[in-house]
Order: structure tokens, then C-alpha cells, then sequence
């Protein structure tokens, strides 16, 4: 650090906070004129972020952890923050990303016809990434807890954004109360270690010798149980589909792309430093939860065609494979094998940050699709590659990350959570190896299902012919959107290619009790390969891969010239549409002479036998409402609405409902309304109270 | 390895994969016609086909982008580099110790979504329909071909397929064990199923209703055709000899510069040509499958490698 003196983490955390400080302030100034106000405070935000990122990259490269301590609320109650290397790896991702949504938000939000309180929807953006910073960085229960609470609070002000639509209130409601009874669970995890440590800070939880097993397996269960619902893990997900799609898109970018992801921080600290000696046996449950999350979560995606809610479903999927390396590495460390816990952590950390750039892509090319269009369902969609090339070459990339193609970065940490399944043979557990198997087995489906819902999402959107009016005439959108989505695209495919780029840092981020698997991950060998948890050197390197790839046609043209042919350019003409007019232009509405565009495959067509294969999973009723004026054999408008319900909803959520509501409709009678009771209510309190009391 | 031994071994592993394959189709193709009674076109004529496809013009659909323009040259180039992976005449690979099996099924996984993305990319109703099908057959079968292959690598204890083939072969008191058979019938399917072969699609076909691969090359002409069908062809080599070396490595050659290669080179292409011919004995026999008895075909592929899972990590072998 000292060679650049002018980068002291001070300087950057001033940085950090006072560049958005002073655009809020100038913004302020200027509300007249709103859209300029909007501009320049998202800009001073991108800016405050990129000081955050930097902020983190010191913590991850520093020596010795930072720490820093404020006067709290109270003299017992200190603010205390720690930049150690795990904290700083997040910082950098979440920094990382809000710099790029910032950047994007800067027109995005101005799409349409923006609304009054746009500035008041960035305050809020810019209160979301400070508390996930805060969260990231806290150092003890109260700074924690206050700092997830208002990461919440943010989140469920930016979700309803859109309150006028009905869709956009119930999601905010169910945001609040999963995110509640989530943190509930937390708080008393938390408490619970505090009051055995005696103090409130992280750092006396770290130093506490072993709990009595039941008081640990309870207060760990609590805190998976909290963190679950923040990560969206089945069945803890509910919330996720439903609020991730609504918020403006730069919010879901940074929702889906780095909040959920704090619960993964939080559940990794928990894990590897807050409770100490686990049974191996929470690894096996976090395991199988994930296995479950990551199946179930692509299976609703591809029965989506929401493109945002779609995503969101994918995010369900993809920390479902994040906890599928935390789980197997919490079995192999309680286990006695720490190289390979570590090497399994490492490769849940790499797909943290590679989940972190596609999804934030993908929420962004979903943005830009819906400014372009203002449709967010599939169907409304098609042939945008030819009318936005850079929104849909970007999103190409998005996509084929996310389905773990190689020689993206998806791909990259995929193939690390394989090798993390095949190490669990080395488990004292006999039950490691065959589960290690039929997780890869499930890990296998779910990436073939996640290529088939990408394949439609990509196809129905952006190839083909437009299904929509709107469709036909998108634009493209300016390169404040464009931009950041390519970084990010370029993101994904460096991290892909050169994964010595990152996995050094992830090897330092890795917590002390597992950080034997450093010296595999650091090996000079792995800068351009992926490394393997133990044995020879690291061998599969993804830029080989392409550069295979790319000399094949390279080599044909070579041999097709030795032989003396040529090549001629292609003709272009009409494709073959069985005799229907290849040119006629698609209707607005339905109905009509059938045109071209809307003979395509639909994206429910497209899933129909995922849809009938994997009919238990789902209810799902097929309503046909036929418009006839005269007769109904001659109708007008044929209108089909598919209502998919999902299985929680059915048997676990709606009857915990009506027992809540019956509950609470029998304790409402103690409310009679007359003063007299309650008089007698507060007397009896306060006898039993007197008697209860020593 | 010295130079002459790798010059070699590339020589001999890239016409074993670009031109082999066009000689085990023709031979898949003639052993139907023989047995269905009819005298069927010359062996070589694949090889025809494509050198006549590769000088034609191409004719682009006006629909289309520029993701239908590079698919062939993507699929072509992802099959010949998968195609390196696996060992063929030999048990050393071009791409040895750099290829395991997670990079194969993946690398798979590319070449398919390439080819389902270029379908949708025509906008007819044919694209999206070969599309959906393809993946969602290939979708299923990924599991069976996961875990039966993760079988052999717990056994042989490697995932690398160069590995994994030769240790596999030393094995020799398997073929008694019911492991060897559990292992196999996944395998035959998901090469089936992969293939796009009877009993889940019928090659031949045209027919709107029934095709699932012929309608995603649907609207390929000339150069792009031929690619795409070469490398259709290069996966029905590949998975022939993976399941040849796997199952039957009798005669495999272990080194390259060595009278064995020889044995070798005759007994791969012997080994070969009657996993051709039994394919067509398959497609000449049974009926194409209801689109939905499928996932029943290739669940049965699962319950068999997880039952040799269970036998393997139960009894060892």
C-alpha cells in the first residue's frame, strides 16, 4: 500500500461516501430540473462506488485486517467494522456492480415518463449499497443487524417503486414479512452466541470455545433459516420471484446480482468462523437443500415467461449451486479434509462473483428489452438481435454464461463444483460418494434445463421475427446502458478465460480454517487453467479450449484453399414457411389472417413438454376464453391465460395463510372495544407479572 | 512423446474423426437398406453427399442473424474439438490429460445450444419446434450419461476420458460383473438418444410432426449443411468409439509407434462397424417412441446407472 500513497483506504472510504454526499446535495439543488438532478447524483454514485470497489480490493490484497471503530448510539454499543479479505471480496463485488447499475440507472430511469420521486428512488438505490456495504463490513450484532434492516427497508421501498399495480404491492408485503421472520431468526442466532460470548462484537464469537451440541445445532439452524430466506433457498424462496421483477431493473440487477449474496456471506462466515465444529451432517443438509433449490429454481424458470420474474427464478437456481459448494465444503472440513473444504468454498466464492456479473447482464438486457419495447412477457417479443445488436450480442453472452457453456466464466466455476462433488468421495462419510454422484447427475440436468429456458428466453426474444407491434419498432438503447452491460459481458468472458485473475484473491478470502487449499489455487500454473483440489498440476484450461475451437474453421479455410475451391457468398431469400407470405407484417392485436411472426414457436410451446413431463411439480391450468359476437364458432378473439401455481404456494404458504388469518381472527375477540376490559387485561398483566417475578 | 510419435498420433486421430464417421454412417445406412430387403446407396455416399454439399452455394434465410450464419462453423469446430477428447484407435488422445469427462458433456451442451438458438433463429414455426424437442430429449438424457460415466470414473478413479478408457479396459473380471451391463445400457441410450437415432428419432424423417434434428438443419443449404451434417455424423463416430473402447477395448493400442497400432487401427474399425451394424439392427427393429415414452426410455437409463452406483459403492465391484 505504501507505493501508492494517494489509494489509503481512508482516502477511498471519504471517497466513497462524500462523492455521492455532494451529488445528492447538488442534486438537490437543481430538482427543477430532474432529469439533469438524476444524472449527475447517479454518476457521483457509479464514482462513490468505484472508491468502494477500490476500498475492497485493498481489504482483499491488504496484509493485516482493517478495523475501525465509531461511537455507537450508546457507549456500550461502539460501531465496529472489520475489512478483512472476505469482507473485501464482497465489498468489491457489490461495489463492482452498483458502479455498473448506477451507470446504467442513469438512463434507464428515465424511460418513459419518469416519476416525481426519481430522486428519492436513488437515495434509496444509494441507501441499498451502503447497506450492503454495512453488512459486509460490520463487525458486531448491532451494526449487522441495523444495516440488514435497512437493506430490507431499501429493498422493499425500491420494489414498490410501482405501487399503483397491485402485483407490485403484494410483492412488497411479501418482502417484508419473509424478510421479517428471516431476520427474526437471525436475531436470535446472533443473540444466542452473543449471550454465551458474553459481548456483542464478531470478534468474541470467533474466540468462544465450544457450545453444548443442542444450543449450537439450534442457534446454527436459526441463522440457516435467516440467511436462507434472504439467499432465497427452497423453500424459503417465495419472496424472490415475485419482488426481484418488479423493481426497476437496475435494482433487480443489483438485487439478484449482489443483495442475496450477502446472505451467502453471512451463511459463510456462520459456517466456517462464528460456530465452531459442526457436525459434518449440516454440510450434507446445506447440500441437499441447494440440490433442491438449484432443480426446483430452473424448472419454475423455464416455465416462466416473464422475462424478469425468469430470471429471478434463475437466481434461486444459481445460489442453489453457490450453496452447493458451501455445503460440500463445510462436510469436508468438519471431516478433516480442510484442502478440499477449501477448494469447495473457493469454488462457491468464484461462482458468487460469476453469478454476480451474468445476472446483473442479464437484468440489464432484460432493462433494455423492456425500454425498447415496454413488454416484459416473451411472447410480445422477437427479432430484436437485428433491431438492438449490442443489448442483444451482450445478452447472447449473459446467457450463455448463466447455462455454464464453456469457455465462459459459468462454466469456469461449474466445473470447480464438479470437482468439488467428485473430491466428496475422500469424506469420512460413506454416504459422501454416492450423494457426491447424484448431484452431479442433478447438476447435469439443471444445466441442460437451463440451457433449454435460455435457448427459449434468447430465441423468443431476440430471434425470429417480432411478435409484437412494439417489437418491431425497438431501437436501440444509448450507450449509458449499452456500456455497462459490455464491461460486464467482458467481465464474464475474462474471468472465463484467464481465471488466474481472480482465483488468487479468492484464495485469500478464503476463512483461516480452510485456507490449506491456497497453495492450489495461487499455483503460477493456474493463472490461464482451472486448478484441481489435490494432485497434478491444473490442466483444463478454458483459452485453449477456444483457441481449439477458433483453429478448426481457421484450418478448414486453409485446407478448402490447398484444394483450389473457392467460396461463394451466400444468397439471401425467404425461408421456407410452408407457402404462409414470408413478408406479411405481424398484427398489432391478435387475430386477423395468420402472419409469420405469430406462427413462430411460443415460449410456452417451446416448454410444453418440460411442462407435461414435470406436471407434479406444478399446478398448472390452461383457462380458454373464446370472444364471439354472433356465434361461438366463428369467435373473434381466442384469449388462453396459463396459471402456473407453484407447490409451496399450494400446500405449505396458503394454508400457513388461513391458519394465520383464522388465528388471528380468534385472538382478535379479546379486543371488545370497552375500556373497562382492558383496564382488567393490563391489572391481570401486571399481578401474573408480580407473581412470576423472583 | 517425440515429434514423429505426435505427428502421427494427430494424423491418424483427425482422419479417424473428420472421415471414419462418414464411412460409419454409410455403413449404418446400407446395413438398414440390407436388412429391410433393399439394396440401399454405396457406402461411400455420405462422403459424396458432403463433398457435393461443400461446393454449393449457401442460401441464408432473410430472417436470420448472425448466430445462424456461424452455428455450422461453431457445431463443426466444438465436435472436432470434443472428437480430440476421445480416444479412438488409440488409448492416447491428442488432447490427453486436458479433457475429462465434465468438459466433454459440457462442450456438448455448447454445440446443442448453438444449434437450438440458429433453429429459433429462422422464425418459422419448424425451427422452434425441432428446438424444444432436441432439447428437451438431450435435457434428459444428461443425467444416465453423467452418472454412468462418473461410474466408470469411480471405478477406474478418474475423470479424465484418456484414463478412464485405458483403465477401464484393464478391468478385466468386469465384464462378468452386472456393473458391466448397468453401465452399458445407459450408455447405448443416451448415444441413441443423443444421435437422434430409433427409438427416439427417426433420422429419415420430414414429416413436420414427427422430425426433431431434421427440423432444426431445416433451413441449411450448401456449405452450411454439409458442416452441420458432418458434424452430426463426427457424433455418431464419437459416441461409437467411446462405447467401443469402454465396453469392447479388445485390441486397443496402448502406443502409438509400435506393431500394435496396426492391431489396433484393424480392431477399432472391426469394433466399430458392428456397433454400426447394430445400431441399424436397433432402428430396423424397433419403432420410433411416442414423444412422450421418452423420458420412460431414459428414465429407465437412470435407474440403471443408479443401480450401479448402488452395486459399486456397496460391493465394490
Amino acid at each position: 500500500m505504501d507505493t501508492w500513497p494517494l489509494l489509503t483506504a481512508e482516502r477511498l472510504a471519504l471517497v466513497a461516501c462524500g462523492v455521492p454526499a455532494a451529488g445528492l446535495l447538488a442534486a438537490v439543488g437543481l430538482y427543477r430540473r430532474l432529469p439533469l438532478a438524476h444524472r449527475l447524483f447517479s454518476a457521483c454514485l457509479a464514482a462513490g462506488s468505484l472508491a468502494g470497489a477500490g476500498l475492497g480490493l485493498l481489504g482483499l490484497l491488504a496484509d493485516r485486517p482493517l478495523r475501525i471503530a465509531f461511537a455507537g448510539p450508546h457507549p456500550s454499543l461502539p460501531v465496529t467494522l472489520l475489512l478483512d479479505p472476505l469482507a473485501g471480496l464482497f465489498l468489491l463485488l457489490i461495489c463492482g456492480l452498483a458502479a455498473h447499475a448506477a451507470w446504467y440507472g442513469r438512463e434507464y430511469a428515465l424511460h418513459g415518463d419518469p416519476a416525481p420521486s426519481l430522486l428519492l428512488q436513488d437515495l434509496t438505490v444509494a441507501g441499498l449499497i451502503a447497506a450492503m456495504a454495512g453488512v459486509v463490513l460490520s463487525n458486531d450484532v448491532v451494526t449487522f443487524l441495523a444495516t440488514w434492516e435497512l437493506m430490507t427497508v431499501a429493498t422493499f421501498v425500491l420494489v414498490l417503486q410501482e405501487h399503483g399495480r397491485t402485483e407490485a404491492r403484494k410483492a412488497a408485503y411479501v418482502l417484508l414479512v419473509a424478510s421479517q421472520l428471516g431476520t427474526a431468526c437471525i436475531v436470535v442466532a446472533l443473540l444466542g452466541l452473543a449471550q454465551q460470548a458474553g459481548s456483542l462484537s464478531f470478534d468474541a464469537f470467533r474466540q468462544l470455545g465450544p457450545l453444548s451440541p443442542a444450543l449450537r445445532n439450534t442457534l446454527f439452524a436459526l441463522a440457516l433459516i435467516g440467511f436462507g430466506t434472504k439467499a432465497g433457498l427452497v423453500p424459503l424462496h417465495v419472496w424472490l420471484p415475485l419482488a426481484h421483477p418488479v423493481a426497476p431493473s437496475h435494482v433487480s440487477a443489483l438485487m439478484s446480482g449482489v443483495m442475496i449474496k450477502t446472505a451467502v456471506y453471512g451463511l459463510i462466515r456462520c459456517c466456517f468462523e462464528l460456530f465452531r465444529d459442526l457436525d459434518a451432517s449440516w454440510g450434507l443438509a446445506i447440500l441437499s437443500l441447494a440440490t433442491v433449490s438449484a432443480f426446483l429454481g430452473v424448472l419454475f424458470a423455464l416455465m416462466e415467461h416473464d422475462l424478469k420474474r425468469l430470471l429471478a427464478y434463475h437466481s434461486i437456481e444459481n445460489i442453489g449451486i453457490i450453496l452447493m459448494g458451501v455445503g460440500a465444503g463445510l462436510w469436508l472440513e468438519a471431516s478433516a479434509v480442510p484442502v478440499l473444504g477449501g477448494y469447495a468454498l473457493a469454488a462457491a466464492l468464484f461462482h458468487t462473483v460469476n453469478h454476480g456479473l451474468f445476472k446483473a447482464l442479464l437484468f440489464m438486457g432484460a432493462g433494455s428489452v423492456i425500454c425498447a419495447t415496454g413488454h416484459r412477457n416473451l411472447e410480445e417479443m422477437g427479432g430484436l438481435l437485428k433491431r438492438m445488436p449490442r443489448t442483444g450480442l451482450t445478452f447472447f453472452i449473459g446467457a450463455m454464461a448463466i447455462c455454464a457453456l464453456p469457455p465462459l466464466n459459468g462454466f469456469a466455476s461449474e466445473w470447480m463444483v464438479y470437482k468439488t462433488l467428485w473430491a466428496l468421495s475422500q469424506a469420512a462419510d460413506p454416504w459422501a460418494q454416492p450423494l457426491g454422484a447424484l448431484v452431479a447427475a442433478v447438476l447435469a440436468t439443471v444445466g441442460g434445463l437451463a440451457a433449454a429456458c435460455f435457448a427459449k428466453a434468447f430465441g423468443v426474444a431476440f430471434l425470429g421475427l417480432p411478435r409484437s407491434r412494439r417489437a418491431a419498432d425497438a431501437v436501440e438503447v444509448g450507450p449509458d446502458m449499452w456500456v455497462p452491460m459490455a464491461s460486464l459481458a467482458a467481465g464474464c468472458a475474462l474471468l472465463g478465460l484467464v481465471p488466474g485473475l481472480v482465483l488468487p484473491l479468492l484464495a485469500r478470502a478464503l476463512p483461516a480454517c480452510v485456507n490449506d487449499a491456497a497453495p492450489a489455487l495461487t499455483d503460477p500454473g493456474a493463472f490461464l487453467a482451472l486448478p484441481v483440489p489435490a494432485g497434478p498440476a491444473p490442466y483444463l484450461s478454458p483459452i485453449a479450449i477456444l483457441v481449439a475451437i477458433g483453429l478448426v474453421p481457421l484450418g478448414f479455410h486453409l485446407a478448402w484453399r490447398w484444394l483450389g475451391e473457392s467460396f461463394d457468398r451466400p444468397r439471401v431469400y425467404g425461408p421456407w414457411s410452408c407457402g404462409y407470405p414470408g413478408d406479411a407484417p405481424a398484427p398489432a392485436t391478435g387475430g386477423g389472417h395468420v402472419a409469420m411472426g405469430r406462427a413462430q414457436y411460443t415460449a410456452t410451446a417451446f416448454s410444453q413438454p418440460f411442462a407435461f413431463l414435470f406436471r407434479q411439480f406444478f399446478s398448472r391450468r390452461k383457462l380458454l376464453d373464446v370472444h364471439a359476437k354472433k356465434t361461438e364458432y366463428l369467435p373473434e378473439r381466442i384469449v388462453v391465460r396459463i396459471r402456473i401455481r407453484s407447490p409451496f404456494d399450494r400446500w405449505i404458504y396458503g394454508p400457513l395463510r388461513l391458519t394465520v388469518l383464522w388465528l388471528s381472527g380468534r385472538v382478535a375477540r379479546i379486543q371488545a372495544g370497552s375500556v373497562q376490559l382492558y383496564l382488567g387485561y393490563m391489572l391481570a398483566t401486571l399481578v401474573l407479572l408480580l407473581l412470576v417475578a423472583p | 512423446m517425440n515429434i514423429l510419435e505426435t505427428v502421427v498420433l494427430w494424423t491418424l486421430h483427425l482422419a479417424g474423426l473428420l472421415f471414419w464417421p462418414l464411412v460409419l454412417v454409410g455403413v449404418i445406412r446400407r446395413a438398414k437398406a440390407l436388412l429391410t430387403c433393399r439394396r440401399g446407396p454405396p457406402i461411400l455416399q455420405p462422403v459424396r453427399d458432403i463433398a457435393k454439399l461443400l461446393r454449393k452455394r449457401e442460401v441464408l434465410a432473410d430472417t436470420t442473424t448472425w448466430v445462424f450464419a456461424v452455428t455450422p462453423w461453431v457445431s463443426f469446430a466444438v465436435v472436432v474439438v470434443v472428437g480430440l477428447m476421445v480416444p479412438l484407435a488409440t488409448g492416447r488422445t491428442p488432447l490427453a490429460g486436458r479433457a475429462d469427462l465434465i468438459l466433454l458433456v459440457y462442450l456438448f451442451a455448447l454445440d446443442r445450444f448453438f444449434r437450438t438458438v440458429a433453429a429459433m433463429d429462422t422464425g418459422t414455426a419448424f425451427g422452434g419446434l425441432g428446438a424444444s424437442r432436441e432439447s428437451f430429449v438431450s435435457t434428459l438424457a444428461e443425467p444416465a450419461l453423467v452418472l454412468s460415466l462418473w461410474c466408470v470414473g469411480i471405478l477406474t478413479g478418474s475423470l479424465d476420458l484418456g484414463e478412464m478408457v485405458c483403465r477401464f479396459a484393464g478391468l478385466a473380471q468386469l465384464v462378468l460383473s452386472p456393473v458391466y451391463l448397468l453401465v452399458l445400457l445407459p450408455l447405448v441410450l443416451v448415444a441413441l438418444a443423443e444421435n437422434c437415432r430409433i427409438p427416439f428419432d427417426d433420422p429419415t424423417t420430414h414429416l413436420e410432426l414427427t422430425m426433431i434434428h431434421e427440423a432444426m438443419s431445416l433451413e441449411y443449404s450448401g456449405r452450411g449443411l454439409a458442416l452441420m451434417e458432418w458434424a452430426s455424423m463426427m457424433r455418431v463416430g464419437i459416441w461409437l468409439a467411446l462405447i467401443a473402447n469402454l465396453f469392447f477395448p479388445a485390441g486397443l493400442a496402448d502406443e502409438v509407434l509400435t506393431p500394435h497400432l496396426l492391431v489396433g487401427l484393424a480392431s477399432f474399425a472391426l469394433r466399430t462397424v458392428v456397433l454400426a451394424v447394430g445400431v441399424a439392427l436397433v432402428e430396423v427393429t424397433f419403432a420410433r417412441l411416442n414423444f412422450f415414452r421418452i423420458p420412460d426410455l431414459l428414465g429407465l437409463a437412470v435407474a440403471s446407472a443408479v443401480l450401479a452406483l448402488i452395486r459399486i459403492v456397496t460391493l465394490g465391484r
